[in-house]
């Protein structure tokens, strides 16, 4: 019966735009990289170098121990959100959300200002922007599955004997397992592939494969060792993230969609939630407060000169080039992301294939797609490099696997019994995928585009390289302005940041409430 | 519902009007009567007089654009990754360590100045055919702080042998080779100076805690005693800086608070060239001209401190006092760095940086 | 014996128990009757120690345990949806009293496997609880109550949502367990016949309250 009523036809429709697209846009520079740049030799010679593996090894110890700090420092909070209610819990778990979305070089700068000379160019630093960064991840995704655990559970497991730890040991953990390793392998893909914080905080001595690409690339001016080493770094991610899904499989006790409300906070222990609380709004809230004070700090006086050469129309225009470039990748990439979900959501195994392929998009680092895209389209009809909208195109591909993310859960629980009724009605194919998926999924959607949008503002690797001078992004102009001296210069610096982070938390308002509006559809 | 409808609707609004108006002013129409706009590439250590084109645009109709990397190893990368369609019109600012680059990947299009005869020919040697033409040249150097040094009761250092002593532990900060020009001629100096050795002598500066930053700027402005209040009185900067810390200064020192090592120097030569590309050829022609013509190098020594390559320019005497100008300094052949230097740069990185 | 003395519990600045006051004796099954959202189910939780009590004292046995952990307590709870853990087998359900205990595993097997049989469901140890049916849950979830032997049985709703047949089923063979061990159980129900049927004396909830 569910056959005849989700034709796979609009999604087979769907899924050769996404392969088209994908193959044009991602597949085909990554191949012209490896293609027209490297030769066998090239491939010998860099694996050969121990400096290679040291890289590597690097890479991959400093995101494993940021995975673990980043879980440690997001437990509480984590715990908090995701089984109580309070109030200000929204505005709380927007508040952790907000260092995943702001640019790394922003807050890599604002950590900067905050932390004391002495930690500078240390792993510390890097450790703890990287946990900055992620907390959102584990929050989101961890808090998620909490959501959907019924706190009696837990009453049960005391009424039976057990003490706080071993019901958190026998009964939370095996529940929360598989969330906690998706947690964990997402947080895994962005330290692994950490560039400006990596720079900036632990200093030219540290290198990751991601920055160490864009060194060869920008600084040595050997493209064909950059691209093997961006090669390992995708196998790499690649690997990582199959053996990960792998050991997630099927969970169990997942009987409910719907997240429950959540109980109030336990009178013994409002003590500690206050203090979380508290001491995440703090973590979170600090950098940004370094960077509006470093906005204002002209040398060594207080003022507002840098705000006001806010209309020099240089400035201003960098304004002008990140938000278009926003929205360009916004509306292309919610398109994008929306045909893919109907890929995978309506057509199995093919679908979990598109799905897989989406998340390479993802690991394939921004550095390496702007690179490719600019050794790709530079010839004739196809030279794009001067388009305004090609950065944008890189973000596209950047961004939307997230919208993926968050558009499958949401695609997936529209019951069937809506199309049944609609087709009854007699609404075709089309009509319905647009009545019914569709506008169920509007929050959701509205949510990707907000997400999309943030993540193009912030976005580094990619820009830096295919930005044209006079329509920079703002997160390049932020970084030249840094690397300029001149007081005014830097406090420039500190207010494009802070609009820049102005800009992000309205994007992240709208993705926020656009969620919560999506919870309650889901819950009807 | 309404909020969303009116925001994707906005969105789709404002994609349509940024297609239709193009930011990218290159693609301006070349008419006859149109004043044309020269995008003139450079980084950000350029920094002539701010009415200095005035003159050109007076000369000759044209206007000028500065548009501003932040440094030369930027610059010159995304000149190559733009090869062929270019951000503009005229590059101010390879120079002799990154030129190899720029010119395998075609960037620039040959164009022999009206001036030639006048310029330094030893530059000119370099670029003979016209490929680039050479602006100015200067010397990269050790510079330390003569008060930090007479302080302690402590000699600075005069060679590169000489810094590898454990005296001079803690001592030096230098901009990243891999990134930074400076940093760079720095790195083919010890090149140089020890053949062959050179990995082991930076494997001593290691052992020597040498810091590694950047940028120049984050090097002079963020370490160096003299320039800000960091800890290192040993910088790699240029031949030029002490006058420079003279003539900024209020009120004027009679004597430059630091001086320079003369015997670890590294000739550095700059170029300018036309964008291959670019849709004002003619136009492009006549600012090059310009930038080697008398008036324009006059003023290069006290707005950007560095030699004018234009033998018939006359340099300041403020700047003949407090300046030198080593009669030896190390110079490696460009066809040897050209060959060499990312072999280098990677065991540079190698030694110091993983 | 339960001995309750003018348990005061506030919501959100509304009190959900007013002074209420309960008293069991060993042995004694009684029944609690009340409307739904009148606080039964507080009334439930805080003696089992789930719920923070802003005065009054609750004591068991003659001991004192209005303060005591929920784990420490010894109060049994079978709730209304059941609460299996639905990452273990049944009979892992049922033995995770003593698992908490540290007893070993092959002893929690076969005391599991006893307590299967006395509410009717032998041969159901390795049965998954999302294969089980509504009526077949509520009894593992009995079960599971029981096997940790508590002081006293607290029971909230505990034949809602099954249809008359097996309702009456299964109350008989509750009835008929608890007749055989001699629990003390606070049974709370809106269904008077229920009450009446598994307890001996029925009380409504809006008399304990001063």
């Amino acid at each position: 019966m569910s056959k005849t009523v989700l034709h796979p036809a609009p999604a087979r429709v769907a899924l050769v735009v996404v392969v088209l697209w994908l193959g044009v846009f991602l597949v085909a520079p990554v191949l012209t990289m490896v293609g027209g740049f490297v030769a066998p030799s090239d491939i010998s010679r860099v694996l050969a170098l121990p400096s290679t593996w040291r890289l590597v090894w690097f890479s991959l110890w400093q995101s494993a121990i940021s995975v673990a700090v980043t879980l440690v420092v997001a437990a509480p909070v984590t715990w908090l959100i995701g089984l109580h209610r309070f109030r200000g819990r929204r505005i709380l778990r927007a508040a952790t959300t907000v260092g995943f979305l702001l640019p790394s070089v922003v807050v890599a700068t604002a950590f900067l200002a905050v932390l004391p000379r002495s930690l500078h160019y240390t792993m510390f630093a890097v450790v703890i922007a990287h946990a900055y960064f992620n907390i959102a991840v584990v929050v989101r995704v961890v808090g998620a599955r909490l959501e959907l655990l019924d706190i009696q559970l837990i009453n049960a497991a005391r009424t039976l004997g057990a003490s706080p730890i071993t019901v958190w040991s026998t009964i939370v953990w095996p529940l929360i397992r598989g969330a906690v390793a998706a947690a964990a392998a997402v947080i895994f893909l962005y330290c692994f592939t950490s560039f400006a914080v990596v720079r900036v905080l632990g200093g030219p001595r540290r290198s990751t494969l991601e920055s160490d690409i864009a060194l060869r690339a920008f600084g040595i001016g050997d493209i064909p060792a950059a691209t093997v080493l961006a090669l390992v770094q995708l196998v790499i991610v690649v690997s990582v993230i199959g053996v990960v899904r792998q050991l997630s499989g099927r969970e169990q006790g997942l009987s409910r969609l719907a997240p429950l409300p959540p109980t109030a906070v336990a009178h013994r222990q409002r003590h500690f939630a206050l203090c979380v609380a508290i001491a995440t709004a703090i973590f979170v809230l600090l950098p940004i407060a370094a960077l509006l004070w470093r906005s204002v700090q002209v040398g060594d006086t207080l003022s507002l000169a840098a705000w006001r050469t806010m209309y020099d129309s240089s400035l201003a225009a960098s304004i002008w080039a990140s938000a278009r470039t926003a929205l360009l990748a916004g509306v292309l990439g919610v398109a994008l992301a929306v045909l893919t979900t109907l890929a995978v959501v309506r057509l199995g195994a093919i679908g979990r294939l598109i799905d897989m392929f989406s998340i390479v998009a993802l690991a394939v680092s921004p550095v390496t797609l702007g690179l490719g895209l600019m050794l790709t389209f530079d010839i004739g009809w196809f030279d794009w490099r001067a388009k305004w909208w090609f950065v944008a195109l890189a973000h596209t591909l950047v961004a939307f696997p997230l919208a993926v993310r968050v558009l499958v859960p949401a695609w997936r629980t529209t019951p069937i019994g809506l199309h049944q009724a609609a087709a009854v009605l007699g609404a075709g194919e089309l009509r319905r995928l647009v009545d019914v998926d569709l506008r169920r999924m509007r929050p959701a959607i509205v949510a990707s585009l907000g997400l999309i949008i943030a993540v193009s503002l912030g976005e580094f690797g990619a820009a830096s390289l295919m930005s044209r001078a006079g329509s920079e992004t703002m997160p390049v102009v932020i970084a030249r302005l840094l690397s300029r001296t001149g007081d005014l210069v830097r406090a420039q610096a500190f207010v494009l940041a802070s609009l820049l982070v102005a800009v992000c938390i309205a994007a992240l308002v709208l993705v926020e409430s656009a969620l919560g509006r999506s919870d309650r559809v889901v819950r009807r | 519902m309404k909020l969303r409808s009116s925001l994707i609707g906005l969105s789709v609004a404002v994609t349509l009007l940024a297609a239709c108006t193009d930011g990218n002013t290159a693609d301006v129409n070349i008419t006859a009567n149109e004043p044309v706009t020269l995008r003139l590439l450079t980084h950000e250590s350029f920094t002539p007089t701010e009415t200095i084109f005035d003159d050109f645009t007076l000369q000759t109709g044209i206007k000028v654009e500065l548009v501003r990397s932040s440094d030369a190893g930027t610059l010159v990368t995304k000149a190559v990754l733009a090869s062929g369609n270019p951000e503009g019109d005229v590059l101010w600012g390879v120079d002799n360590t990154l030129l190899s680059r720029a010119l395998d990947a075609e960037v620039f299009v040959t164009y022999v100045t009206v001036h030639r005869d006048d310029l330094d020919v030893a530059a000119v040697a370099l670029a003979p055919n016209g490929e680039v033409t050479p602006v100015d040249s200067g010397d990269v150097c050790i510079n330390y702080d003569k008060a930090w040094f007479a302080e302690r009761n402590i000699t600075p250092p005069l060679t590169l042998q000489a810094l590898a002593s454990s005296t001079y532990r803690n001592l030096l900060v230098t901009p990243n080779p891999v990134s930074s020009s400076p940093g760079l001629a720095f790195l083919l100096a010890t090149i140089a100076e020890f053949g062959d050795g050179w990995q082991q002598w930076w494997e001593t500066m290691r052992t020597n805690n040498i810091l590694i930053v950047e940028s120049w700027s984050d090097a002079y402005y963020g370490h160096f005693t003299a320039a800000s209040d960091g800890e290192r009185p040993l910088v790699v900067s240029y031949a030029t800086s002490p006058p420079a810390e003279v003539l900024f200064a209020d009120p004027r020192p009679t004597q430059a608070p630091t001086a320079v090592a003369a015997l670890t120097c590294f000739r550095q030569y700059e170029f300018a060239g036309i964008l291959r590309g670019t849709k004002h050829e003619p136009q492009a022609q006549l600012l090059i001209d310009f930038l080697v013509s008398r008036q324009f190098q006059e003023d290069l020594p006290l707005t950007q401190f560095v030699w004018p390559i234009n033998n018939t320019a006359s340099v300041p005497k403020e700047f003949l006092e407090y300046a030198l100008r080593p009669d030896n300094p190390l110079t490696i052949d460009p066809a040897v760095i050209a060959e060499r230097r990312a072999e280098w740069l990677e065991q540079f990185s190698d030694i110091m940086l993983r | 014996m339960l001995y309750v003395a003018d348990l005061v519990v506030v919501r959100d600045r509304h009190r959900v128990l007013d002074g209420v006051s309960l008293v069991v004796q060993p042995g004694e099954r009684v029944a609690v009757h009340g409307p739904s959202g009148c606080g039964k189910t507080t009334l439930l939780h805080s003696i089992a120690g789930l719920v923070h009590v802003d005065a009054g004292s609750i004591s068991l046995n003659h001991h004192d345990v209005t303060h005591t952990r929920a784990h420490q307590r010894g109060v049994g709870l079978v709730f209304q949806d059941d609460q299996l853990f639905a990452h273990l087998d049944v009979a892992d359900n049922v033995s995770y009293a003593l698992r908490v205990r540290g007893v070993a595993k092959r002893e929690r097997f076969i005391v599991a496997q006893e307590w299967l049989e006395r509410v009717g469901l032998s041969g159901f140890q390795h049965r998954r609880t999302a294969s089980l049916s509504g009526g077949e849950a509520k009894r593992v979830a009995l079960a599971r109550t029981l096997a940790g032997e508590p002081n006293i049985v607290l029971l909230d709703e505990p034949l809602n949502g099954l249809d008359d047949e097996l309702h009456d089923q299964l109350l008989g063979d509750v009835r008929s367990l608890f007749e055989q061990l001699g629990t003390t159980v606070v049974h709370v129900t809106h269904d008077r016949a229920e009450g009446a049927a598994l307890c001996h004396r029925s009380i409504e909830f809006a008399t304990l309250s001063a």
